[in-house]
């Protein structure tokens, strides 16, 4: 309780609360992440005391990628990275008047998520890390794997067709420097493509800019000028409750892999959401609903995204080792407050970590009160005539892409990657595939091709060591169940008869 | 589709065997193993859409729709393709007109086409670009191009 009080003094209040304003800004901007908000803030908590900084740095971040579903759910453009499978069912929603109660739902589910991580940070968090140390490169391998195979419980319609989009963003990974010997792969001798080809605004261009021609095609200019999102733009908070507790075992599960994902290094809460999101529609009774407005599909992966955020705190806190790219600019910034994170911190700075876990449990508090407020301000802008609101969303996107790295390439991936996407919807090629090959291609390769090096050529290991054996199994079962349990259907009423 | 999968994977395989060879055995560890995986898995696929996509084929062109409705959509693609076009020339012209200059074209002509009258979309083109000017260069520090403005301090 001393600890809650210490924090609540104006000093680390004011700060705090206007640094959580800026991350729902940050966040509600496509193109801008919740790292770039924690970048930005980190300079200015060098001269504050460590614990301002801190909950400066988590404030920042909670609203941020909860901020990212915003756009996700009005505009069909993803905030942050994180909010991408946040647009599937959404946006489906909003499209059915329901966008107040979606979003209402990624607001309450985003706190409870957060809440729920940080509580498992507090209480295991030890225990996890040796976990999450015990990964090598053959586990990593298999995890990314199966991120990968939610691509293919999340596709709607041809398996074909899903698989062709996860290996054209798997493709498109393979641009740019190998990260082992150094060549430039399919770069054709340009600098940008040296580089490689960035997800942000890959998935910017994908879902924003092809929604905004798919909206061109098929609204009159008459249309054009009524209100972009007609229905009422408040969150509605009345059914809430009833949906969160319909949905309780859900939050449940969407918060354990989000925060187990997010305590993974390397791993972070854009993978934890679409992971959550696939297994809450294998997990579903009603899978065929996901992709239409389903309320489960904004549950699980809002609720995943910010329960990783606490989960990244766990081999940050207990080792040192970032658990993503926020918690490795933070232990850059407690090395410059003169902290030393590590098995250390728990026994000589007992009471910073004990306040960094309160700061981390009130900041879900704040979330709830700010992104309340934040939604207001943002669906304030919803209710312009549409064709405003699609030339403002289409040059904040550019922009944001721009902002990403300050390159003109990126915009123009922005434009050519929302061209390309309004054609696969057109074809009826899923887009969350081709995403989800974009940013799990690099980590399967890397872990593939070092894991062979260790092993002479040699795939053996990848199914003997007990990890990798049991995400391999996990995988098996996965896609072997449902065929099995029909064929044994099959065969027992055909016994029957 | 499948075309164009087969196209694809071609490519890729026609370019990999310039790449150098992995350390370990097989050639498995070496920056040309994983495209050519992935080349092998689009020429499967490429094939099972030719053969299948091909029958279907026919059913499409059997119910496109000659209607008034279709009729509309032509002037729409139209719009859809000045749009493209517009933001392609804001791609090419960002550097040089700069950050300020070729947003306020580029919005005033974009929001015109979409029906905007000239005042109202000469009135948001202005408060868009000073909003972002403000959040993006003044609050976040991220500079933006200045192109031809540069000697005038932006």
């Amino acid at each position: 309780m001393d600890t809650i009080l210490s924090l609540l003094s104006p000093e680390i209040l004011i700060p705090w609360i206007l640094s959580m304003v800026l991350g729902i800004f940050v966040g509600a901007m496509p193109g801008l992440t919740a790292t770039m908000a924690v970048a930005l803030i980190v300079p200015l908590t060098f001269h504050t005391p460590p614990i301002v900084g801190l909950a400066m740095i988590l404030g920042v971040s909670f609203t941020a990628i909860f901020a990212g579903d915003i756009p996700a759910t009005f505009l069909r453009v993803p905030g942050t990275p994180a909010s991408g499978a946040a647009v599937l069912d959404g946006y489906e929603m909003n499209k059915q008047g329901k966008g107040p109660l979606a979003i209402a739902l990624d607001l309450t589910c985003s706190t409870l998520g957060g809440l729920i991580g940080v509580l498992i940070l507090i209480t295991v968090s030890p225990i996890l890390a040796t976990f999450a140390l015990k990964f090598t490169h053959f586990e990593y391998f298999w995890l990314a794997v199966m991120g990968l195979s939610m691509s293919a419980v999340i596709t709607k319609g041809s398996t074909v067709k899903g698989i062709i989009a996860m290996v054209g963003g798997l493709i498109l990974s393979t641009v740019g420097v190998d990260i082992s010997t150094g060549y430039p792969r399919f770069a054709f001798g340009h600098t940008y493509l040296m580089g490689g080809i960035n997800f942000i605004p890959v998935m910017i261009g994908l879902f924003g800019i092809s929604e905004v021609i798919r909206s061109i095609m098929t609204t009159s200019l008459n249309d054009m000028g009524n209100a972009a999102v007609s229905a009422s733009v408040k969150a509605d908070f009345r059914s809430v409750g009833r949906v969160m507790f319909r949905n309780k075992r859900l939050i449940g599960q969407s918060s354990i892999i989000g925060t187990l994902i997010g305590a993974l290094p390397g791993a972070g809460a854009d993978i934890a959401a679409w992971v959550a999101y696939g297994m809450a529609k294998k997990t579903s009774k009603k899978p065929e609903a996901f992709g239409t407005g389903s309320e489960e599909g904004v549950i699980a992966p809002t609720t995943a995204n910010n329960a990783a955020l606490g989960g990244t705190w766990i081999p940050a806190l207990v080792f040192g080792i970032p658990g993503d790219t926020i918690t490795a600019i933070v232990l850059g910034a407690m090395m410059m407050y003169g902290l030393k994170p590590g098995p250390l911190v728990f026994q000589g700075d007992r009471v910073l970590v004990n306040q960094i876990f309160a700061v981390a449990l009130i900041s879900q508090g704040f979330l709830l009160v700010l992104g309340f407020f934040g939604i207001k301000a943002f669906t304030w802008f919803f209710k312009f005539p549409r064709n405003v609101v699609m030339a403002g969303i289409t040059i904040f996107s550019i922009i944001g892409a721009y902002a990403l790295r300050t390159s003109v390439f990126d915009v123009g991936l922005v434009v050519i990657f929302g061209v390309l996407g309004y054609l696969m919807e057109r074809v009826t090629i899923p887009l969350p595939p081709f995403i989800l090959g974009l940013i799990l291609g690099p980590m399967i390769e890397e872990n593939l091709r070092i894991g062979l090096v260790k092993t002479d050529g040699s795939f053996w290991p990848f199914f003997s060591r007990p990890i990798s054996a049991f995400f391999a199994l996990v995988l098996a079962l996965l896609f072997l169940y449902e065929p099995v349990k029909k064929l044994v259907r099959r065969r027992l009423s055909r016994g029957g008869t | 589709m499948g075309v164009v999968c087969l196209a694809v994977s071609g490519v890729i395989l026609a370019i990999t065997p310039s790449f150098p060879s992995g350390q370990a055995t097989a050639g498995l560890t070496g920056p040309a193993f994983f495209p050519n995986l992935l080349a092998i898995i689009y020429i499967l696929c490429g094939v099972y859409q030719l053969r299948h996509g091909t029958r279907r084929a026919g059913d499409y062109r059997a119910i496109r729709p000659e209607t008034a409705a279709s009729l509309a959509a032509d002037g729409r693609t139209r719009s859809a393709w000045i749009f493209i076009g517009l933001n392609a020339g804001f791609v090419l012209l960002l550097d040089f007109l700069g950050f300020i200059v070729a947003t306020l074209i580029f919005l005033v002509l974009l929001m015109k086409k979409l029906g905007v009258t000239l005042p109202k979309a000469a009135l948001y083109a202005f408060i868009f670009t000073g909003t972002i000017y403000l959040l993006f260069v003044r609050l976040f520090a991220i500079s933006l191009p200045s192109g031809i403005l540069s000697h005038v301090g932006f």
